[in-house]
């Protein structure tokens, strides 16, 4: 058995799971790509940019077995628009294609949704079926401690009774990513972290460190100079370890370090939080070849 | 006694010191755990709820430790405030106390946006302080949700420390200044003693300023942290936005606080915010923590059944609440060296249709336990969790020894 999780459910016998994860031979491998915070209708363009879908998913057995997620990651991670959403494009993907090995590659706050399904397997009955099929998530850049900047994205933002939240409501995915509220849910509801029970399933992560928006340096337009230009201001909130958005030691709370981008990228140059879900220095073949490792 | 005939004796005496099930009391409740003294009704959450019964259970690595996680601590060093336009207009003071920092400027709703060029910063001398501007939509592009009309200004690395003055003669409507100064050797530590509790319980709140010499001597491994007299106060925050206030009262350690969580948490998801306000010296900070607040809508009833054959332990429940309540926990097993390590982790989750008597088995022989590993069992970190409510009503360190 390849797995050594197992669930029980309705309707979901536990010998024939057992038989199921046993079919080494037969295995079908696929790869899903779960965005970060936002409401996606076509993240495969928007959120990712085709280059690097294409580039990972050369490295499957039968390139078509891939699925790009769109789904809403405004709201909180146990929301049926989220994890909900995610367990049902996962579950469609697994089942139309007779996926059996299914590799997980999230970006930021995916890394989040992914790491609930896989740390609250009771609470829906489609994730037991999905946790036993993933081989691995391979998390970019995620959002496992939060980040200060959704703190200051959401300081002074009052609740009046005259005009509402002050600033306006903003979104729940930001308030979650709260530094203060992810430390509860690390210790609470989610896995992975130190001290806490391991997740059932490898959570690997690529840590990206830096972020270089030199105008003459063209290795700062890879996925956008002015997304550059502002992450290099708000990497002032964070740690000297920083990708702009997230601090290092935020990225590598959760699960285990795959690398850090310096170690394997070309020219050992960073990725930044925008970057790290891009076709830049190399990253879809560093994910391509680690597929089937 | 030979060798073989002592393992034969010890091997029968400890199957007559395990029946095969068993009824127990649960371990007395820690100062840490949360338990529920009784339970009561609540209405369904507007969501979806899943209804199927479901059981799930993974190996741990008995190598790998665990502990409990400590309360969070946030670390400090900026603050906000609201002005007004008239304010702006005229220029706002900024004591800072280290060079470099970061001003964000946000319009509250209806107040005019802000462009970069929009900022005017000056430092004590009355030279302008500008090292860099961004706008809303170069923060959007950074993935920082701000809202339409925010901008952030960075003084500079080169900046003196004093009173600088932020204008924005554009101003109109209310705004929320923010300043951070990463450099800052002053910064403001606050911890709540947990991270959980229930509707009506209470939480300690403490708040320290402290000047520990900044993040380059702490990074260089000398930090001084010098507690500085100060005085401020706090807020309690419910996910759906009502705010009470909380005084906070010094202490030997700092500024502390005893807060009371209201019986009428609403429906709203979400954590619970204690946000500090804290000056010293003309120095602000403010800090927040968060923490789950559950209502009491079921509970253990104190006992279990544990099968120590096979590992399974039956987790009888009062239920206040119709809703879908799940128990999770971790098994450790005897090893070895006769050590007790952890080596599964099992949920299980059912829906009760309406209050009174309930049941949930945690079954961790749905994983084979590692080499060498056997009875006594203990099973650690038992929680109670409102799934659909998104609450964790019920924690122990320690359950049951089987």
């Amino acid at each position: 058995m390849r797995s050594n999780a197992v669930g029980k459910g309705a309707g979901l016998a536990l010998g024939m799971m057992l038989a199921c994860a046993s079919a080494h031979a037969a295995d079908v491998l696929g790869v899903a790509f779960v965005h970060g915070t936002g409401k996606q209708t076509d993240a495969r363009t928007d959120y990712w940019q085709p280059g690097i879908i294409d580039s990972v998913r050369q490295g499957l057995p039968n390139s078509a077995n891939y699925t790009v997620i769109n789904c809403d990651f405004q709201q909180y991670m146990w929301t049926p628009e989220a994890a909900g959403c995610l367990a049902g494009q996962l579950t469609t993907f697994i089942n139309t294609r007779g996926i059996t090995r299914l590799v997980v590659i999230t970006h930021s706050n995916g890394g989040n949704v992914m790491r609930w399904i896989l740390s609250n397997p009771t609470q829906d009955s489609r994730y037991p079926k999905i946790i036993q099929t993933i081989s691995k998530v391979t998390a970019l850049a995620p959002s496992s401690a939060g980040t200060p900047l959704a703190d200051a994205a959401l300081n002074g933002n009052v609740f009046e009774a005259s005009v509402g939240w002050l600033l306006g409501y903003g979104n729940d995915a930001v308030r979650m990513q709260q530094v203060g509220w992810m430390a509860t849910y690390n210790a609470q509801n989610l896995y992975g972290t130190a001290g806490r029970p391991a997740l059932p399933k490898p959570f690997r992560v690529m840590v990206g460190t830096d972020v270089e928006s030199a105008v003459w340096d063209s290795n700062s337009y890879c996925g956008g100079y002015a997304q550059s230009v502002g992450l290099e201001l708000t990497q002032n909130w964070l740690g000297s370890c920083s990708d702009g958005f997230l601090d290092c030691s935020s990225q590598s709370a959760a699960g285990s370090v795959l690398f850090n981008d310096k170690a394997r990228t070309a020219g050992a140059e960073p990725l930044n939080h925008n970057q790290s879900r891009r076709e830049c220095f190399g990253l879809g073949a560093i994910l391509r070849n680690d597929l089937t490792l | 006694m030979t060798s073989n005939k002592t393992i034969a004796v010890a091997i029968a005496a400890a199957l007559f010191a395990l029946p095969l099930q068993a009824a127990q009391t649960l371990q007395p409740a820690r100062s840490t755990d949360q338990v529920a003294p009784r339970v009561e009704g609540a209405p369904l959450p507007d969501s979806t709820i899943e209804r199927a019964p479901l059981s799930f259970a993974w190996a741990l690595d008995p190598d790998q430790a665990l502990s409990a996680p400590a309360p969070f601590t946030a670390v400090s060093r900026s603050y906000w405030d609201t002005v007004d336009a008239a304010t702006l207009q005229r220029g706002l003071d900024l004591p800072l106390t280290a060079p470099d920092a970061v001003i964000q400027v946000s319009p509250s709703q209806g107040a005019r946006g802000l462009g970069a060029g929009q900022l005017q910063v000056r430092d004590p001398a009355g030279v302008l302080a500008l090292d860099k501007v961004v706008d809303a939509q170069q923060l959007r592009a950074a993935g920082m949700t701000v809202g339409e009309g925010t901008a952030m200004a960075r003084t500079g690395a080169s900046a003196a420390v004093g009173t600088y003055r932020l204008q924005a003669p554009q101003a109109q409507g209310r705004y929320v200044v923010q300043v951070l100064e990463p450099n800052s050797p002053i910064a403001l530590q606050l911890q709540a003693d947990r991270q959980q509790v229930l509707a009506g319980g209470r939480i300690a709140l403490t708040a320290r300023l402290q000047n520990d010499g900044g993040p380059a001597a702490l990074a260089a491994g000398r930090p001084v942290a010098r507690a500085l007299p100060a005085a401020g106060e706090a807020l309690l925050v419910a996910p759906d936005g009502r705010s009470w206030p909380v005084p906070l009262v010094a202490g030997k350690d700092g500024l502390r606080a005893q807060v009371s969580i209201p019986e009428d948490v609403g429906q709203a998801q979400g954590l619970w915010e204690l946000q500090a306000f804290v000056t010293a010296q003309g120095v602000q900070r403010d800090a927040k923590v968060a923490f789950a607040v559950a209502r009491p809508t079921a509970r253990f009833s104190g006992q279990a059944e544990v099968d120590a054959a096979q590992r399974q332990v039956r987790l009888p429940l009062q239920i206040g609440a119709p809703g879908r309540y799940e128990a999770r926990g971790t098994l450790y097993a005897t090893g070895p060296g006769g050590a007790l390590r952890p080596v599964a982790q099992a949920h299980s989750a059912a829906w009760f249709d309406a209050a009174g008597a309930g049941e949930l088995l945690l079954a961790f022989d749905m994983v084979a336990l590692p080499g060498g590993y056997s009875a006594p069992f203990e099973l650690r970190d038992l929680q109670l969790q409102d799934q659909g409510r998104m609450a964790p009503i019920e924690s122990r360190a320690v359950a049951v020894r089987f």
